[in-house]
């Protein structure tokens, strides 16, 4: 019976650990390939001859370095600015007793729960009435600092002891010396884990970019690969080598944080 | 050196709840003074209002002359060695006593120089390259000590340190606290709930129960002369005995314990003359080792008689514990010493020795003049 449970799990993870990787993997095979949709059949288009020039063809022409360099600029800006900015509110919020903490709380709560698709509309005219269409602000500035930043921040804060505050305070440091110095390096594992998640969100981000450029020029790179979807082909060869450089940082960090990531998730769980 | 005034400070929460009530104490310069008592008494509430870390309702806080209510807890050049210690985690032991000394801006020689200096004072030189995490709780507090020493501040508080250490680290941490408090001659203000700390570490002790100074007097003051029922029975362990009853003029003066057949007379002459003049409703109070435990009367001492309920050999000392119908009593005696249980056994006292306290609980000190 034992044996056979054991079993039914192995065989449960081999196939979902199939689903994520098939994807994947399938691909890196179509990448490889030159004009796939004209192999037909799963069998043909695994067994053809493996060729890297839709990669190198992506990277030469297609603009693929602009899209690339522009994902890199706006998402790292966007993680910078929610570091800043959500660990100066989410402190704040942590930490200052004042009478409208629980007001400003709860609307940064409530700005949660908004869906993002409600606030698309006045964003974008928001965007056209400061002239920001097709500049890297319309893809920055917005995102700077997001409510579940603040959220994740102030939770964690809360959780620290306030002695240490206190003592930095005795020592003779000022409140930005504080939260700089002291704060945000205990903080570590948390804005590891915000930096990541926003670096993510923001590397993936297709449909505001979308929205807010129409120039080569600042596309980024889920906006990039749609110029492979033509309206009566689509590209697989080179749409699969895009995504397969667009999802190479993403894996790449993943393996470098994933033990940050998870620790991260269960930060506060346990007493240390 | 600098001397510390706090002036009819009261510290009362958006909550009403009055966590300081009306404190006033008078420290030297250069004076060790322990604020004891129970948990949420406000000896921490009061430090933390000494350090500046939180308001104060009213009253005045003085260093020297200078009144400080408003100023900084940064500008106030204080030193303060938390219970859990508090230090920067993400910070070696180096960069742990050389921060306030960083935030004053001091050359990096000086603040090498400065720091070595105290890791050899609180013996951290070996293991200046470590972080917190790898340093056990003493070392951690020897850190939090060098950090409080690190830019000589006026004045040292101290937020029960010794709290999460084990008690053989505590008393080997007392004696350095102490030891270096002597060297540098600094003010210090050390808050602790453990009445053994307090006895052997203060020059002065400010004793506290819910917000309220009991009082303040040296450590043999407040043993042995405890200016209410509060002090008497929080100083001392096993605490002071307490009998509540009346006096009966039959048959001399005797005290007659409430719904218990536990009496005794009182030959204390200052006593006598207080009583001669009415009998009222009082509490006396003995400390453990005043009581003499004998199968039979001693001649010239006030006595009861009850049965051992009780005995714990401790190897110093013997507790015996015996009971009234109110209350659980003990006595000590020195080294080991053999009693029988349940049988009937003679508590003898000089009634010299007893404290007297009104119903309010507080002492009765001149008889004659009541």
């Amino acid at each position: 019976m034992k044996a056979l449970t054991k079993i039914s799990i192995y065989l449960i993870l081999i196939f979902v650990a199939i689903a994520m990787i098939f994807p994947m993997a399938w691909m890196i095979i179509l990448s490889l390939k030159e004009y796939p949709e004209s192999l037909g059949g799963f069998f043909n288009i695994i067994f053809s001859d493996y060729t890297i020039k839709n990669y190198s063809e992506a990277l030469v022409s297609d603009s693929f370095d602009i899209y690339f360099s522009n994902s890199l600029i706006v998402a790292f800006f966007v993680t910078l600015g929610n570091i800043i900015f959500c660990l100066m509110a989410g402190y704040a919020l942590a930490r200052r007793n004042t009478k409208f903490n629980t007001l400003i709380w709860l609307s940064i709560l409530g700005v949660i729960i908004i869906p993002h698709h409600v606030v698309m509309i006045p964003l974008y005219r928001l965007i056209v009435e400061f002239g920001w269409i097709n500049t890297y602000y319309a893809l920055i500035v917005p995102w700077l600092v997001t409510p579940f930043g603040i959220f994740l921040i102030r939770q964690y804060i809360i959780t620290l002891p306030r002695d240490i505050e206190d003592a930095a305070r005795i020592d003779g440091a000022g409140e930005w010396y504080i939260l700089f110095r002291v704060v945000a390096p205990l903080c570590k594992p948390i804005l590891t884990v915000l930096a990541i998640y926003t670096f993510l969100g923001n590397w993936n981000s297709f449909l505001m970019p979308f929205l807010l450029t129409n120039e080569i020029d600042y596309r980024t790179l889920p906006v990039g690969l749609t110029f492979y979807l033509g309206k009566q082909s689509i590209d697989w060869g080179h749409l699969m080598a895009g995504a397969g450089m667009s999802a190479l940082p993403i894996i790449i960090l993943f393996i470098f944080f994933q033990k940050k990531i998870i620790n991260g998730l269960t930060a506060g769980a346990l007493k240390e | 050196m600098t001397k510390v005034l706090i002036d009819n400070v009261t510290k009362i929460y958006p909550n009403g709840n009055k966590a300081v009530d009306n404190v006033s104490i008078d420290i030297d310069a250069g004076e060790f003074v322990v604020l004891v008592g129970p948990s949420g008494c406000g000896k921490s509430t009061l430090l933390r209002m000494i350090a500046g870390l939180e308001d104060i309702s009213s009253g005045n806080i003085f260093f020297d002359d200078q009144i400080v209510n408003d100023t900084l807890a940064k500008h106030r050049d204080i030193g303060m060695v938390f219970q859990n210690y508090a230090l920067y985690p993400h910070l070696n032991v180096f960069d742990n006593i050389a921060f306030p000394l960083k935030i004053k801006n001091e050359s990096k020689d000086n603040i090498k120089h400065r720091v070595e200096e105290i890791a050899e004072l609180v013996g951290l030189s070996d293991l200046l390259r470590r972080k917190p995490k790898e340093l056990s709780g003493g070392q951690r507090q020897r850190v939090a000590l060098g950090r409080a020493i690190a830019k000589q501040p006026k004045v040292f508080l101290f937020d029960e340190p010794l709290s999460n250490l084990d008690a053989k680290l505590r008393v080997q941490m007392r004696t350095e606290i102490i030891n270096l408090q002597k060297k540098l001659g600094t003010t210090s203000i050390y808050v602790t709930h453990d009445q053994v700390e307090a006895m052997t570490m203060g020059s002065k002790i400010v004793l506290m129960n819910q917000g309220v100074v009991q009082q303040i007097d040296s450590p043999d003051g407040i043993y042995s002369n405890p200016s209410n029922i509060f002090t008497a029975g929080f100083i001392g362990s096993p605490q002071m005995n307490f009998f509540e009853g009346k006096i009966s003029r039959e048959k001399g003066f005797r005290f007659i314990e409430n719904n218990s057949n536990i009496e005794f007379e009182i030959e204390n002459s200052e006593f006598n003359n207080y009583l001669a003049k009415e009998i009222k409703k009082i509490k006396f109070g003995v400390r453990p080792e005043m009581i003499k435990v004998s199968d039979s009367i001693i001649p010239n001492m006030s006595y009861f008689k009850s049965k051992i309920i009780n005995i714990e050999y401790l190897g110093h000392e013997t507790l015996i514990y015996f009971k009234t119908n109110t209350v659980l009593l003990c006595a000590r005696v020195t080294g080991r010493q053999e009693f029988a249980l349940d049988k009937d056994t003679y508590f003898c006292f000089d009634s010299s020795n007893l404290l007297a306290f009104d119903a309010k609980g507080d002492r009765i000190y001149n008889w004659e003049k009541e």
